[in-house]
């Protein structure tokens, strides 16, 4: 058997002095989509803070590996680089550094090699064409002045130009309306064709899964996965709900 | 309605009550080393504090009056006396003090609220305490609340030289000096390692002789891990001539200790209310400082808190209202001279009738306070265009790491606020000043009830002054 | 000479040292050239001391001593003219090279009549690339200790700052602004100096009826800069828009003195400083909105942002917002440390390092305030000393 590209082995995650996760196993392999479904609260956000590895959320039990290597005390930059990605559900706003600039510079660090401006403003555009962002985007400043839709388009955006191995997309769906949500899993969907990418989907809705293949569902409740399926676990929680788990 | 009548009748009489002067022994007025000298063998001084008032005089006169703040052209020290006392010794029992001056007290709600809500009460009197008493089961814990005098001259003696005027040194200012020089009555207040008074204890100060001065000294020790309420009410009637207050507070929280200290300040619109208040706060210290000032027809009144411990922490809250005649100089001083301290100001000020309110803020954060947090907040509130309101704030950082905040807002009552309560049938002034008080619920939400309901007096009292 | 620079309006305790500076040994500084481009609907003249007042009335922020130390060199002063109703997008450049050992000084007049536009760009650079020779300066203020050493309020005497100026590196450049009513004048100014001199820059600006006034400054390098601006909104719906950006190093001090006057109803000031200190760098920044009786509706906003990069360096902040008028909105909000933990890490999280993270953010600092300067040759004179 091969090895898993990410391996969550009996994790367990404290933010302020309260332990959120008690006891996660997960496992995903290379170019599979899992989807992480759970009500408001179940702790699923903070599994993606604590595989990026944010600072504020301690852990303090379990293992992460990632393509075989063991990520505690490995920094958040270091991940990045390995091949992981997070979409954050709430991007945060960066004066004075435009996304293309960000992006740009981003790829840079990855790679400490300088990127050609021509190629990459080539790429860039293309990728935006299928996110249907308008070109002048890449030219303001970072999600500063964005409505919601554009920021989740500028994450996604991120995630195809860095083609990570592993993308957690933390309710990237929530606040979106029904083009923007299509257009968004548009974009993941290149993501998957693209380089074979791994994907695990954080969401409490089933919208963006629609168009999606979809591998494994895992449902999270207070702090613990309760249940896990095929695809096919999707429809049903689309249908019933999440009131069977709790 | 007819409760807002009784507010402002009975409240107003309250504070004015004057009492004559008779039987009393005043010393004369102005400062000379004699008269100093004086105050020392009134008060039996031991010879380091005979020797530490003169000095503090010497040091008196060197330093010039500050040239930062409201002025005080109008307080001549010649014409006022340092030290006024009755001629009645301090009781325990309140039965035993003077009629009159016990009335005043009554008055004035302290037996009363000491019946009801404390642990421990002090009653100092012009320059004198005329009444002390302390909870038997908080004396019992090992509390320690007493005068000064007692204090300097009982079985704490070392502990009070130890302490005594070393966070406020004379040399801190010129009406620091002054104190030292003069200081008279005051509580002091030991709370041994780990005892938690539950209940708080209460010092009034009552300023009764026209011209006189109150330098009253408080200096609360409360040991690791040990926690302290502490509340200081002050008062006096209105006379024409000027009166001046400057007592000084020394703060001592230890380890792990927690000190709140409460001030609702109603000094009479004569007086000069130079004080100075002041904490040192240890490791996992904290001090609370909760402070109202509504009295005073000249106020410098800005506590300092110095975080000398890993993980100190201090939070003032205040509420300042300067009504005619007032102008009222106040705010905080913040010092983090260690790693992990944190400090939190949050302020309103309130100017109307063409009083001026200054709030007046520094925090310095030394190289030594790695990772220490700061926040300030101070909003003012303009109630016509006669006062003023200024916001002086000042930040000294010297370390990279450290997260400061400071926030400053100043504006009016909005007309929408005031129209939506009308419409639901409240009058104008009721209105205005139901928005106020709401205003100051910074403070108010922070003080025991009773405490509370009375400073909302004092605002509604304050509003109604000019509107109606 | 010795003169008082950067008064605080209303002052505070004096040990923190903060209410004004004095300069010891200030040298006579001569008028130095300056390299100008102007436009041709914008007419331009010298005139020499006999010729023509140079409009002092007009107080800046840095004060009167400087006035006089001007005054007193016997110069004349550049003056820039627009006609009423023109208004002129390309701007007036003005370059000021400054050389070692030559005290130098100019004086700018900046003149818009009613409904016109003016941009004006300034340059400051020295000649040579200097920096062999750092300033001294000494940290005053004494922070408390133990109990002892808490710091006094009276005892110590005045409240300032004592600094003795280098006899040779110097340069002082003073600007009045008259936007007249309905006017708009755009000043921009890039000031990349040597390490060993000291300069001070002060402007003064007074604003007719709905008259705009927007500044950009921009400070990336000089031993010693004192910078002083005094805006007088004295007519009706008159408006000031403040940035300040500052990137500061090694030993390099910068002390300033902004204040929006508010006299006049309806009025705006926005102030808008935001920095970075490194090495043992110091700043100062004194920032007053005065609301003066008359000034009803007005609103005045000031907005600080500092990000300390290194141990050693000295911050100051003094925030002030006088008030004499009920129907005013003055707001103050500073932020002043380490950068956000939320955006450390989302940064972090696309494979940027944290030493990175800062250079980045530093960069952009500049490059927010650098944007909304109008005139690209002068963003690419910025973008070049960031690179």
């Amino acid at each position: 058997m091969t090895e898993k590209l990410l391996q969550v082995k009996n994790l367990s995650v404290r933010v302020e002095e309260k332990e959120i996760l008690h006891g996660i196993h997960l496992e995903i392999g290379r170019g599979e989509t899992h989807v992480l479904m759970g009500p408001n609260g179940a702790g699923k956000s903070t599994l993606g803070y604590a595989l990026m590895g944010n600072p504020s959320y301690e852990v303090t039990g379990g293992k992460i590996f990632f393509d075989g290597k063991d990520l505690d005390e490995v920094s958040v930059a270091e991940r990045a680089k390995a091949g992981l990605f997070l979409s954050f559900q709430n991007p945060l706003e960066v004066p004075g550094i435009t996304l293309s600039n960000f992006i740009r510079s981003a790829l840079e660090q990855r790679t400490g090699e300088r990127i050609r401006l021509w190629d990459f403003r080539k790429e860039l555009e293309a990728k935006m064409e299928v996110l249907q962002m308008d070109k002048s985007y890449a030219k303001r400043d970072l999600n500063v002045g964005f409505s919601g839709g554009e920021k989740k388009k500028a994450e996604i955006l991120q995630l195809l130009m860095m083609k990570p191995s592993l993308a957690i997309l933390d309710e990237t769906d929530s606040g979106l309306d029904v083009d923007a949500v299509r257009t968004v899993s548009r974009g993941v969907e290149e993501y998957q064709k693209d380089k074979d990418g791994s994907l695990l989907i954080i969401t409490h809705s089933t919208r963006i899964l629609e168009a999606l293949h979809v591998d494994v569902t895992h449902v999270m409740v207070d702090g613990r996965i309760v249940a896990e399926g095929d695809a096919s676990l999707v429809d049903e929680i689309n249908e019933k709900g999440f009131e069977q788990y709790l | 309605m007819k409760e807002k009548t009784w507010v402002e009748d009975v409240n107003r009489s309250i504070y004015d009550i004057k009492n004559e002067e008779k039987d009393v022994y005043r010393l004369k007025a102005g400062l000379t080393p004699e008269i100093v000298a004086q105050i020392s063998d009134e008060k039996h001084d031991p010879d380091w504090m005979r020797e530490f008032r003169q000095r503090s005089l010497e040091i008196y006169n060197e330093i010039p009056v500050p040239d930062w703040g409201p002025s005080i052209e109008g307080l001549n020290m010649d014409k006022i006396a340092t030290y006024v006392r009755t001629n009645t010794d301090m009781k325990a029992n309140w039965e035993d003090v003077p009629e009159e001056i016990k009335k005043t007290f009554d008055l004035l709600g302290i037996p009363q609220a000491e019946r009801e809500s404390l642990a421990g009460v002090g009653a100092q009197y012009d320059s004198e305490l005329v009444y002390h008493n302390v909870k038997k089961e908080v004396a019992e814990q090992g509390v320690v609340y007493t005068d000064m005098e007692s204090a300097l001259n009982g079985e704490y003696a070392d502990m009070v030289k130890s302490h005594f005027m070393k966070l406020v040194p004379p040399r801190d200012h010129k009406f620091a000096a002054l104190h030292g020089a003069v200081w008279s009555g005051g509580s002091f207040v030991y709370v041994p390692p780990g005892v938690k008074v539950d209940i708080p204890l209460q010092s009034y100060f009552r300023l009764n002789a026209p011209g006189a001065g109150q330098f009253e000294h408080t200096l609360i020790i409360v040991d690791e891990g040990a926690d302290l309420h502490f509340i200081e009410g002050c008062s006096a009637p209105k006379y024409n001539v000027a009166n001046l207050h400057a007592g000084c507070v020394e703060l001592f929280v230890g380890k792990n200790a927690r000190l709140r200290y409460s001030t609702i300040e109603n000094w009479s619109k004569n007086m000069y209310n130079l004080n100075t208040k002041r904490a040192r706060v240890e490791a996992g210290g904290k001090i609370e400082w909760v402070s109202g000032s509504f009295g005073s027809h000249v106020s410098y009144l800005y506590p300092m808190s110095i975080l000398n411990g890993d993980g100190a922490r201090a939070e003032f809250t205040g509420v300042t209202f300067a009504g005619q005649g007032q102008n009222l100089d106040t705010g905080a001083k913040m010092v983090h001279n260690a790693p992990n301290t944190s400090s939190y100001m949050n302020t309103r000020s309130i100017s109307k009738g063409g009083g001026i309110s200054t709030f007046r803020s520094s925090v310095v954060v030394s190289p030594k306070a790695k990772h220490s947090k700061s926040s300030v907040s101070c909003q003012s509130l303009m109630l016509d265009r006669i006062s003023r309101s200024d916001t002086i704030p000042a930040m000294d950082i010297r370390t990279n790491d450290a997260d400061i905040g400071h926030e400053a807002k100043i504006g009016r009552i909005s007309d929408e606020a005031v129209f939506y309560l009308m419409s639901r049938g409240l009058p104008e002034d009721e209105a205005r000043a139901m928005i106020v008080s709401g205003f100051a619920d910074n403070v108010s939400k922070e003080l025991p009830v009773e405490y509370a309901v009375e400073m909302n007096n004092l605002i509604r009292l304050e509003m109604k002054g000019s509107i109606g | 000479m010795d003169m008082t620079v950067n008064r605080l309006p209303a002052p505070t305790w004096n040990w923190l040292r903060v209410n004004e500076v004095n300069l010891r040994g200030v040298p006579v500084p001569a008028e130095s050239q300056i390299e100008m481009e102007t436009p041709d609907t914008i007419s331009y003249s010298y005139y020499n001391n006999e010729e023509k007042n140079f409009p002092t009335g007009i107080p800046g922020g840095v004060g009167a001593d400087l006035d006089a130390l001007l005054a007193s060199c016997n110069g004349g002063f550049h003056s820039w003219e627009i006609v009423s109703g023109r208004k002129e997008s390309e701007p007036v450049r003005l370059r000021f090279c400054y050389e070692a050992g030559k005290p130098a000084q100019n004086r700018i007049d900046i003149h818009a009549c009613e409904n016109s536009e003016i941009t004006v760009i300034m340059d400051f650079r020295g000649k040579v690339v200097m920096g062999s020779e750092e300033m001294t300066h000494q940290n005053r203020l004494e922070i408390p200790g133990d109990s002892n050493e808490i710091p006094g309020e009276e005892a110590d005497g005045k409240g300032t700052d004592a600094v003795a100026a280098l006899q040779n590196d110097f340069a002082a450049v003073q600007t009045k602004i008259r936007a007249e009513r309905g006017a708009k004048v755009h000043l921009v100014q890039v000031q990349k100096l040597p390490a060993d001199m000291m300069f001070l820059n002060d402007v003064g600006t007074s604003c007719g009826e709905g008259a705009q006034v927007e500044t950009i400054q921009i400070v990336l390098g000089g031993g010693e800069t004192y910078m002083g601006m005094r805006t007088e909104l004295g007519a009706k719906a008159s408006a000031l828009e403040s940035k300040i950006g500052y990137l500061l190093d090694k030993k390099e001090s910068l002390d300033m003195n902004y204040l929006a006057y508010h006299t006049g109803a309806k009025t705006t000031s926005h102030m808008d400083v935001s920095g970075v200190l490194r090495g043992e760098s110091r700043k100062l920044f004194r920032g007053t909105i005065d609301f003066r009786n008359g000034s009803v509706g007005a609103k005045g906003d000031e907005k600080e942002d500092v990000l300390l990069f290194s141990e050693g360096v000295v911050n100051r902040t003094i925030p002030l917002i006088l008030c004499e008028e009920e129907d005013v909105e003055g707001n103050h909000g500073a932020t002043i440390g380490r950068l956000d933990d939320a955006l450390l890490f989302y940064l972090a999280s696309r494979g940027i390092e944290e030493q990175e993270i800062y250079e980045m953010m530093a960069r952009a600092r500049i490059d927010a305030i650098c944007s909304e300067i109008s005139d690209e040759k002068t963003r690419e004179l910025v973008q070049g000393y960031l690179a």
